[in-house]
């Protein structure tokens, strides 16, 4: 009995390893960086803000009644300059893209399209960051897809390229497009 | 005094100038931004972070703060929108489980284990002697009374020791 129970307790430690190894190894290689998710599956947050090119007000009814490609940028912001040229090519395919010019003037961001180009169906000027807020921004460039309800199911932080668009924004936006929406993760 | 009124100054610096209502507001800002995790940094509190997201939530903090907002409504207003993510004071429920429990668990089954330890060391010293051993320990006591530290003695008594 006493012999039985020192061999259990010679078993702990070596138990412990397992798990911790166990644990460690599933980790090994994964993205440490926690994407917050929080607003993923809810309506999208309502606002009231002036568009870029024409400083008309605008609401969540100004939407596109279809999915649609949100994206975070600022003129001020080196990587949106850098996944510009694809954001042009996803418009030139027929993606529709709603822009939201994030905490920048907007004079500098009109003379940013004008030199880069405007795949941008509306701009949503964002100068005080509250809309940002509301979608639970860490910072920019950041994208969302909005399904046909305004719900919003993907949150994609960081530059979008052809990789992003292959494995999360191209099959999330095609299985929403039938319906679903069983690609958006 | 004169370092006292320095390092107030510099607080109210460092926080853009923020003015308070009350001390208590005050306080609880601090006490807010303290908890709040940056999202953008991740490994810094607000309180401790320059990210410019950072500046923001902790504007709106001090917006909410100035409202008259209960903690627990500022909480919530920033995990709707970042998740549990943003507060290094996670609420206990089935998700966060582990990291409440693993830590006291562990104290708890060391304790444990130190214990029974312990009982089993006492069993041990506890345990009837033999005539053999009672017998040794009577001539041992015997030769104490005479001459505690003599090793000859001990020497002698030790035809029956292993």
């Amino acid at each position: 009995m006493n012999q039985n129970r020192q061999k259990f307790f010679w078993l702990i430690p070596l138990l412990i390893f397992i798990g911790l190894a166990v644990l460690l190894w599933t980790r090994l290689g994964v993205d440490p960086k926690i994407v917050p998710q929080a607003t993923t599956g809810k309506p999208f947050p309502t606002f009231n803000l002036p568009s870029l090119a024409d400083g008309r007000l605008q609401t969540v009814a100004d939407l596109p009644k279809q999915p649609f490609v949100l994206n975070v940028w600022g003129s001020w912001c080196p990587t949106c300059a850098v996944e510009h040229p694809y954001l042009m090519k996803m418009a030139r395919q027929g993606v529709i893209l709603v822009g939201v010019n994030y905490k920048d003037q907007p004079s500098a961001a009109l003379a940013y399209l004008e030199k880069h180009g405007n795949p941008f169906s509306i701009n949503l000027q964002d100068s005080k960051g509250d809309l940002g807020l509301d979608l639970g921004l860490t910072g920019a460039p950041e994208t969302f897809i909005v399904d046909q309800h305004q719900q919003i199911r993907l949150h994609v932080i960081g530059e979008v390229d052809d990789s992003v668009w292959q494995t999360q924004l191209k099959p999330c936006l095609d299985s929403l497009k039938v319906g679903g929406g069983a690609g958006c993760q | 005094m004169l370092a006292c009124a320095l390092a107030t100054t510099m607080v109210i610096a460092a926080d853009g100038n923020l003015t308070f209502k009350s001390s208590e507001q005050e306080t609880q800002y601090h006490r807010l931004i303290e908890e709040f995790r940056c999202p953008k940094c991740q490994n810094a509190n607000l309180a401790g972070s320059d990210a410019p997201i950072a500046q923001d939530l902790k504007q709106k903090t001090y917006e909410l703060v100035q409202n008259g907002r209960t903690d627990q409504e500022i909480r919530d207003f920033m995990v709707t929108r970042y998740g549990e993510f943003i507060s290094y004071k996670p609420p206990i429920k089935p998700s966060t489980w582990l990291l409440w429990f693993t830590p006291p668990m562990l104290l708890a089954l060391g304790l444990m284990g130190w214990l029974l330890r312990a009982r089993q060391r006492q069993g041990v010293s506890t345990a009837p002697l033999s005539s053999e051993e009672s017998w040794r320990l009577k001539q041992l006591l015997d030769g104490s009374s005479v001459n505690p530290q003599t090793p000859q003695q001990n020497d002698q008594e030790q035809p029956h020791g292993r």
